[in-house]
């Protein structure tokens, strides 16, 4: 009985850890299309105080950290932080160096982490007169982004979990 | 940040070491320029300086540090606190202003739509003047500006860089807030390039006396017609007058009843005398008193002070 006992709770276990990892990887799907959909909106937002109510740059980006999630915000609050201080570094830097400490590596897939950082371009543009139009291409490229994240995620979400499930499966049949 | 060192948070880290080693202390510098691939020049105590990489203060402009685009590029970041944007219609006009009131110039390629600047695109030269309010300075005039307790239309004469400004913003603060020689007035202060106000982001910088209200970027001929109109000022205040649209408007200041305090370029009277709309002022004796600046041995020196005939009743020293 014991050990009937012992096996069940290996074979959940098994199937459960095999289940989990397949949400986790649709999870981290999920997140790369959640996370650039956050950054588009986010310009959207930016277009509005910037090109519109001409909002100082720290204030503009603490009131779009404001909302939405806690990697964003961490972005935001931190670039906004360092523009507060004029410590005299270029907002490239810190704009860089806010997406480099804020989203951890895993975040991003390294080919979406790069148009994320470009964003600066449109925040802080010498030429003002082009500043709405960058701030537009900005959005429009990483919308393009944001809609390949979700059809991937559509797409390969089932199938990852199904995919947990069944290795989970196979390994139960093996050890048996 | 010590107030001497305040104006070091307006450029980019390289310049903000050259301008530390250099120790010049922000009371009596004047102007700092930067233009692309020249050498980075200063104005301090009423000379032209070139500064070299570590610091140190030059006669020889060669010797000077070459201002590269990036360093450009980095102030510009710095002294609109990343929001280059929100100075968009200061920008048409060539100047922004900025926190503490000084006035940073603009020059680089400008967009033109439909006959009207539309921007400056890349931007290759700045002049960053510090404003420096010296509250006082018109304790020496203020006697004369008032006679019998009335304020008298003035008209401060000075080359440039001689603090004309800087004399023209404590006489409206004294006039403002009241004096032994008169009681607070309401002033009206035209400021057109928000040099006087040094207003950032539609906040005053500088003090200019409980009783002032002011009119920033405004043309000066508009903003007096404005000022009349719905101010009520007892006192106008304007900034380098020399238009025939400058010359209606003090026309109309001065048949309402308002005192009028104004500054021109020029280096004496006769100077004024060359320009056809100011003679036609000096002429009709439209000012009682005139106050004329130099810069023998330090800026805002008053040379002297002579009535509405230009007949000297004070001089310098």
């Amino acid at each position: 009985m014991v050990w009937l006992a012992v096996r069940t709770a290996g074979i959940f276990l098994i199937f459960a850890a095999g289940s989990f990892l397949g949400d986790a990887m649709e999870y981290g799907l999920k997140r790369q299309w959640l996370i650039l959909r956050e950054f588009c909106e986010l310009l959207r937002y930016m277009e509005r105080e910037m090109v519109v109510h001409h909002t100082p740059l720290d204030e503009a980006l603490r009131l779009a950290a404001g909302s939405g999630m806690r990697e964003i915000r961490e972005v935001l609050e931190y670039a906004a932080d360092r523009v507060e201080r004029q410590e005299g570094a270029s907002f490239q830097e810190i704009w860089e160096d806010a997406v480099t400490c804020c989203l951890k590596d895993g975040v991003l897939r390294a080919g979406n982490r790069e148009p994320v950082c470009d964003i600066w371009t449109a925040f802080c543009n010498q030429d003002t007169v082009m500043q709405k139009t960058m701030l537009e291409k900005q959005e429009s490229h990483l919308a393009g982004l944001c809609r390949d994240a979700e059809q991937e995620y559509r797409a390969k979400a089932g199938l990852y979990r199904r995919l947990g499930a069944a290795g989970g499966v196979f390994l139960i049949i093996l050890l048996l | 940040m010590e107030r001497r060192e305040q104006y070091l948070q307006f450029f980019s880290s390289h310049i903000r070491e050259i301008l530390q080693k250099s120790g010049v202390c922000q009371e009596k510098l004047q102007e700092i320029r930067m233009r692309a691939e020249r050498p980075l020049l200063i104005w301090y105590e009423g000379k032209e300086y070139a500064l070299t990489e570590d610091g140190n203060l030059t006669g020889e402009p060669d010797r000077g540090y070459r201002v590269s685009r990036e360093d450009l590029r980095g102030t510009l970041e710095c002294i609109s606190g990343y929001s280059l944007y929100a100075f968009d219609e200061e920008m048409k006009q060539g100047f922004i202003t900025v926190s503490g009131g000084h006035r940073v110039g603009l020059a680089g390629k400008i967009i033109m739509e439909d006959g009207k600047i539309r921007g400056i695109r890349h931007i290759s030269f700045l002049n960053i003047r510090l404003s420096h309010q010296i509250r006082g300075c018109a304790d020496r005039v203020l006697p004369w500006v008032i006679d019998q307790g009335e304020v008298c239309h003035t008209l401060i004469v000075s080359p440039p860089r001689c603090g004309k400004t800087t004399l023209l913003r404590d006489l409206i603060r004294q006039i403002s807030d009241g004096s032994v020689y008169a009681a607070g007035r309401t002033v009206g202060v035209v400021d057109e390039r928000s040099e006087i106000g040094g207003s950032c982001l539609g906040i005053l910088q500088n003090d200019l006396g409980i009783r002032t209200d002011v009119l920033d970027c405004c043309t000066k001929a508009e903003g007096m017609m404005m000022l009349l109109r719905s101010m009520a000022p007892q006192v106008i205040a304007v900034d380098e007058i020399g238009s025939e649209r400058d010359s209606q408007a003090i026309g109309s200041v001065i048949h309402c009843g308002c005192r009028l305090l104004a500054t021109a370029h020029g280096n004496s009277l006769e100077d004024i005398r060359r320009r056809p709309l100011l003679a036609q002022l000096l002429d009709e004796q439209v000012f009682e008193r005139y106050i004329i600046l130099g810069n023998g041995i330090r800026p805002g020196e008053v040379w002297s002070v002579c009535d509405r005939y230009g007949e000297e009743i004070q001089g310098g020293g």
